[in-house]
């Protein structure tokens, strides 16, 4: 490369390199340094330095070691569901036929939709029976002569009813990255392996799999993200209840900074969440890795 | 590049350039002084309103040179928006501030006293739930134009058939027991005995609502220092108090969540614990006979919800007197407290604006008025009411749904604690304690 082409590169990559600088890299320093302050939310300037007295309070806190709790649960239970599912939509509407394209447009659609809007039909679908109604799952329950269910007014069925819907929500996108790469296979491979005796559950086994390897652990990191910060669902379906067991690291933050007005408080839980994200990603990386090597 | 390209970028570039140049040109009557004023975003007609009113604000104030300049921000951000803006010092001379608010802005050192600016004429006209509500640690902050009543209406149709006669005076409150009694009495007529709105997706409506009960029963949400909570939101009054509420649930003569946001309208209930915006739809459903009765007692005296939006200085406000008649224009009662409150249903906030008003004289708004003027409290002024507020609406939400009264509260006492606790190491102006 030349001079000339070196300066159009870097002005190419400039204003996106300083949008990164600006929004994202930028108010993670920010976060870091205002976790070791006494400041509140509107004060103009910082309080005294602190030390490490916001992450103490912090680890004081039941309510931050309960949502950290309830957001580890969440994504440990969504990200291989959400991934399966995924999986077996894309297997299923891998084809050019005009009922599989439906489906496909069918379960994509709740990625489309906004998750505030979803949040709140979902609500009135898990409505229990009560004395002026009943949600579409309890009628159907009932229907059926099956006992009805508390759903997201009891603490130990909440979360999971949470789980369900965010799975069915996220599926889609997930699909369609699966679909990319199924359809990138090429069709030799399945030719050569029915050649040798393959059967279906052996051609995926040893043709499938390994080619969309890659790509699903693109997507189990991505899910694992996506999982982790949680807020939109309980915060519309729960507020966090009840009995604070859908109560997510997300929505802690959010209350320390807003509700309590502690903005060194939840800078701290923000960094210390930033931190444990990032440790996921890392080892996520290296588990790629290893597993790239292998093979 | 080529040139015309080339002369494209340069001649796009001349655009944003010129463009973000006029967004800075403000109208410059370098006579005029502007005065910012920033406001919730209500429904369409009490925005044309508070529009009207500003506008007669500088038709009259043209020859002294002012100008009052109305910002809307939505609902649900307008709290946001505000902290967002105190942080970056760029507050509008006057806020719209909600009840609640006035106690954290005014520790927070966002709002500034305006005692100096009240004549003791304005002073006695108000509503005493609105001198109570503007008023932190001693200084008066906010005064509002109209205020808010909690009452429990009642279908006559399915009431007085059973024979039920509802009281309509404050004095004649029903007892807890006499309110269950009437509730059990309607139980078989009636889908919902009581709607008490338990799908309401904000936090304030809880201690909004549910305050009066403890408040009835002698008990208060926060000490008087506005920091102790431990020991005083679970008090045994209390506790006995929010019990008494979560009977309605457990004998099902409520529901903790429902389907159906407004079972009262549509003529499935016999109570309906709600507010005075309520009154104007009902009025409008047709067939829908009812009547309103005040809150009933669990102890031994009458007590009711107030608060609303209130208006107030801001700390950045450079020229306060001069700010200050735009508020004392919102406060005016024909100029100010008429047109919005034609346009929001709300009470006015003044005595002498009620005559303006011949409404009130009747049943059902003169309830409305007897319960502001005599036994109103507004929600507790302290620093750390939006933890307090958000902790207790999450112990109701649990206790309906069945959770132990004792344990919950104290939960809530707790969780609202360590917020006080951090407060009250933390120096600044928080620390101005009388």
């Amino acid at each position: 490369m030349n001079r000339r082409e070196h300066i159009t590169a870097f002005l190419f990559v400039a204003p996106a390199c300083a949008l990164i600088l600006l929004f994202v890299l930028w108010p993670v320093v920010n976060t870091f340094t205002t976790s070791v302050y006494q400041v509140g939310l509107t004060d103009p300037q910082y309080g005294p330095f602190c030390g490490l007295a916001n992450y103490r309070a912090l680890f004081d806190d039941p309510a931050f070691g309960r949502s950290a709790a309830n957001t580890a649960v969440f994504t440990l239970a969504v990200v291989p569901l959400q991934t399966a599912l995924a999986l077996v939509f894309a297997l299923w509407t891998n084809s050019p036929a005009w009922s599989r394209r439906a489906l496909r447009v069918s379960v994509f659609l709740p990625t489309v939709l906004s998750l505030t809007v979803l949040s709140v039909l979902w609500r009135l679908l898990y409505e229990p029976a009560s004395l002026s109604g009943t949600g579409l799952f309890n009628g159907l329950l009932a229907g059926l002569h099956l006992p009805t269910q508390p759903f997201l007014t009891s603490p130990r069925q909440a979360l999971w009813a949470i789980v369900i819907m965010s799975v069915w929500q996220g599926a889609g996108l997930q699909m369609m990255i699966f679909l990319a790469a199924l359809q990138q296979i090429p069709a030799e491979r399945y030719e050569a392996a029915r050649l040798d005796g393959a059967g279906r559950w052996h051609q995926f086994r040893h043709v499938t799999l390994p080619a969309i390897a890659p790509t699903a652990f693109f997507v189990v990191m991505v899910t694992t993200i996506f999982a982790l910060k949680l807020f939109v669902q309980p915060f519309i379906m729960t507020r966090g209840g009840p009995e604070g067991s859908t109560m997510s690291v997300v929505q802690y933050i959010y209350e320390a900074a807003f509700f309590a007005r502690d903005l060194g408080l939840a800078c701290a839980a923000g960094a210390v969440f930033f931190v444990a994200v990032c440790l996921i990603a890392v080892a996520q990386r290296l588990l790629l890795r290893v597993v790239e090597d292998r093979q | 590049m080529p040139v015309r390209a080339r002369i494209f970028l340069v001649g796009f570039v001349a655009v944003v350039i010129w463009a973000t140049a006029q967004c800075r040109r403000a109208p410059e009557d370098t006579d005029t002084q502007v005065i910012t004023v920033w406001a919730h975003h209500g429904r369409e007609a009490e925005n044309l309103a508070m529009r009207r009113i500003i506008d007669a604000f500088n038709e009259a104030h043209r020859a002294l040179g002012l100008r009052a300049e109305i910002t809307f921000f939505p609902d649900r951000q307008y709290a946001d928006k505000v902290s967002i803006a105190s942080a970056s010092g760029s507050l509008p001379d006057v806020l719209e501030v909600d009840g609640p608010y006035v106690g954290p802005w005014a520790a927070e050192g966002l709002l500034q006293p305006i005692d100096d600016f009240v004549r003791s004429e304005l002073r006695d006209d108000m509503l005493p739930s609105l001198i109570q509500q503007g008023t932190f640690r001693g200084s008066l902050y906010t005064l509002g134009a109209f205020d808010s009543a909690l009452v429990v209406y009642y279908n006559r149709d399915i009431v007085e058939k059973n024979g039920l006669m509802p009281p309509g005076r404050l004095d004649d409150a029903w007892t807890w027991d006499q309110f269950l009694d009437a509730l059990e009495h309607v139980k078989p007529h009636a889908a919902v005995p009581l709607s008490l709105h338990m799908d309401d997706q904000s936090d304030e409506w809880f201690t909004y609502a549910f305050s009066p009960l403890i408040w009835s029963n002698g008990g208060r949400l926060i000490g008087a220092d506005g920091l102790t909570v431990v020991g005083v939101l679970d008090s045994p009054e209390n506790t006995a108090a929010i019990r008494r509420w979560q009977d309605l649930f457990q004998r099902k003569l409520a529901e903790p969540t429902s389907t159906n946001p407004n079972p009262f309208a549509a003529g499935l209930a016999a109570f309906d614990w709600t507010g005075h915006w309520m009154l104007p739809s009902f009025e409008h459903t047709e067939g829908l006979r009812f009547g309103v009765m005040p809150l009933p007692r669990t102890g031994s005296v009458a007590a009711c919800a107030s608060g609303s939006w209130c208006w107030g200085l801001s700390r950045d406000c450079d020229d306060p007197a001069a700010s200050w008649l735009v508020i004392e224009w919102l406060l005016d009662p024909e100029q100010g407290i008429q047109p919005i409150v034609r346009a929001n249903g709300a009470v006015p906030g003044r005595r002498s604006a009620f005559a303006l008003f011949p409404e009130y004289e009747h049943m059902p708004r003169r309830l409305f008025r007897e319960q502001l003027e005599s036994a109103a409290h507004p929600r507790p002024r302290t620093a750390i009411y939006l933890s307090l507020t958000s902790a207790f609406a999450r112990a109701l939400r649990d206790i309906a749904l069945g959770a132990d009264v004792q344990t919950a509260l104290r939960q809530a006492a707790e969780s609202a604690q360590r917020v006080a606790n951090r407060q009250h190491d933390k120096p600044g102006p928080s620390d101005n304690r009388p």
